[in-house]
């Protein structure tokens, strides 16, 4: 399926979209198939939201979703 | 120096209801340094009461890109120390109380005392222990973190999960902080969201952003609001 990945500032650099935007995860149906498929960092993945809706690893996904990826901010010192 | 000067230009903005209750407010700043420091600056000249400051470090010259208390002339001074003179150059009347030590240091009375608390640490382990403190004692705690272009903010009440919803167990900070940076435009803006809603929640301008995360991305020039529902059922597709 294809669907719209939002790979927010320290995510962005794992961005897979082809020129029209859209990221094609070839296996499975769920976010984490989708983090994988990105080899996205998986200890770092706490937040995301499916179609503005929060969401986990475990949430289904369908062709056209939109899913954004948030990662944790640190530093403050 | 007569208040009505002072704060003439914050009254537009807060009204003379909302300054007075800044000036009866009492907020406790945990860590002063890139964050702490910027949060410090504008709670001194929004007219906060009483502000108790607490940070174990002197400053060091890696400190100087972003840290607004730093100075030539501050390295190897406590960060506490410059604070308490930062403050007494901006302001008359505001009471300051400075702390040597980390949060655990902090007396316990004190936690029921202050009005509210900001975070302004640095790493995960810290972070969570302080919101700990702060909901056992019933404390409403204001949240920022940065990374690079990316900031983090969050009003995290007395018995909200929302820190550890925002941090995996597994995280290892100790280098990811310095892989990412932290500089000065991001701090500021961070801190500036920080102590926006710290003001809010203590003029009583707005109901508490509980169970909400802002994030924003100063490189795409984007602001975030994520509402936090309660977790959702594994397999959803809201």
């Amino acid at each position: 399926m294809k669907v719209s990945v939002r790979l927010v500032s320290l995510f962005a650099k794992y961005d897979k979209a082809d020129p029209s935007g859209w990221t094609h995860l070839p296996v499975g149906n769920t976010v984490r198939a989708l983090a994988e498929c990105l080899e996205l960092p998986m200890e770092r993945i706490k937040i995301m939201t499916v179609n503005g809706k929060q969401a986990d690893l475990d949430t289904q996904i369908r062709e056209g979703d939109t899913v954004y990826f948030f990662p944790p901010a640190i530093g403050g010192g | 120096m007569p208040d009505t000067t002072r704060y003439q230009r914050n009254l537009g903005t807060l009204g003379a209801a909302g300054q007075q209750r800044l000036e009866q407010s009492h907020v406790l700043v945990v860590g002063l340094g890139g964050l702490g420091g910027c949060v410090l600056e504008q709670l001194v000249r929004l007219g906060v009461g009483h502000i108790t400051a607490v940070d174990p470090d002197v400053f060091e010259p890696t400190n100087l890109n972003r840290q607004l208390l730093s100075d030539l002339s501050s390295l190897g001074i406590s960060k506490v120390e410059k604070a308490r003179q930062r403050v007494a150059l901006l302001h008359d009347r505001i009471v300051f109380d400075g702390i040597v030590g980390r949060h655990s240091d902090v007396p316990q009375a004190l936690w029921k005392q202050a009005d509210l608390v900001m975070d302004c640490l640095d790493n995960i382990p810290d972070r969570l222990d302080l919101a700990r403190c702060c909901a056992r004692a019933g404390a409403t705690l204001i949240h920022g973190a940065i990374a690079g272009w990316y900031g983090q903010v969050a009003c995290v009440e007395p018995g909200s999960d929302i820190l550890e919803r925002i941090y995996p167990e597994a995280l290892q900070d100790n280098e990811l902080v310095k892989e990412w940076g932290t500089p000065m435009p991001t701090v500021m803006v961070t801190a500036g969201l920080m102590v926006a809603q710290a003001i809010l929640y203590l003029c009583d301008l707005h109901k508490t952003r509980a169970r909400e995360i802002q994030y924003v991305d100063l490189q795409a020039s984007r602001l975030w609001h994520l509402k936090m529902d309660d977790a959702p059922q594994a397999g959803a597709n809201p």
